[in-house]
């Protein structure tokens, strides 16, 4: 299980990208709408199996094989940057 | 999202490092919780007393206050506009520090932040409310204890269980049938007063 840090800011762009901004680092990020939606998902509460679910829900083309790969990275970086953390 | 990207944290570029997020209690009023500050980075000793600006304290952490005079030997002198006092800290004329120049709000709206002389009106306005705000405050508690110079109420109407108290035409409390008055503003409670009516 994992939680977000409360104090991150998360801000959607009008093309569908996003801002990310960690106040106690003071670093930005941009995200991609495939973050974006992974993001969304992480702070609605959805595991692993939930947020590969919304992004097939989301994306018109099926998922490939590394998504799953590609989600564990990611999520990966977003705990190193001090945006997530396990709960 | 039409297809699936590899997700990505990118680092924004040095052009786009020039934003801020607001947060804190310090500065309300002139930003809002989760506005992005648009903000330009300059010598201290350019800034000019009325000027937002954004700096690392000796702890390390992102302040947002308003300079708002020179100190004996060159230095910053800020404070946040909803503080007491000013900061301890003086900032040195030759650190680096960001003007905020912009304020994004959250609805999207985009707001020019005054600077200099109109910032440091702004700074002695938004001080005299909060010195108006305090002093409403302690008359509402005095009034609030002084019964005999409150005016009676005596107009009501009854709707339904309550009892509603009338002013001028204004609804002003409610009585339920336990007797307790509800007072629809504590300015109504300070000034007015109505006679509980006798069981």
């Amino acid at each position: 299980m994992i939680k977000v840090n409360p104090l991150a800011v998360f801000r959607q762009e009008f093309d569908n990208n996003a801002i990310l901004f960690n106040p106690d680092s003071g670093e930005i990020f941009a995200l991609n709408p495939t973050g974006r939606v992974i993001w969304q998902a992480i702070s609605e509460g959805l595991d692993r199996e939930g947020i590969l679910k919304k992004l097939a829900d989301e994306c018109s083309t099926p998922l490939p094989p590394e998504a799953g790969r590609d989600l564990d990275d990611f999520i990966a970086s977003l705990k190193d940057k001090g945006f997530l953390a396990d709960a | 999202m039409r297809e699936f990207a590899k997700p990505e944290l990118r680092p924004l570029s040095d052009a786009v490092k020039e934003w801020r997020v607001y947060h804190g209690n310090s500065m309300l009023r002139v930003f809002s919780p989760g506005d992005i500050m648009l903000v330009e980075q300059i010598t201290a000793k350019n800034a000019a007393p009325g000027d937002i600006i954004c700096f690392t304290d000796s702890n390390g952490k992102n302040i947002v206050h308003r300079f708002i005079r020179w100190s004996d030997d060159g230095g910053l002198i800020t404070m946040g506009d909803n503080n007491a006092t000013p900061d301890i800290g003086i900032i040195a004329p030759e650190c680096m520090v960001y003007r905020v120049t912009e304020r994004h709000t959250l609805s999207g709206k985009i707001i020019p932040v005054s600077a200099g002389r109109k910032g440091l009106l702004t700074f002695r306005i938004n001080r005299f409310r909060k010195f108006a705000r305090r002093l409403m405050t302690i008359a509402a508690g005095i009034l609030r204890r002084i019964n005999f110079l409150k005016i009676p109420v005596k107009n009501f109407s009854h709707f339904g269980d309550e009892k509603i108290f009338f002013f001028l035409g204004h609804p002003v409390a409610k009585c339920s049938d336990d007797k307790n008055i509800i007072w629809l503003s504590p300015w109504f409670r300070a000034v007015l007063k109505i006679k509980t009516p006798e069981k």
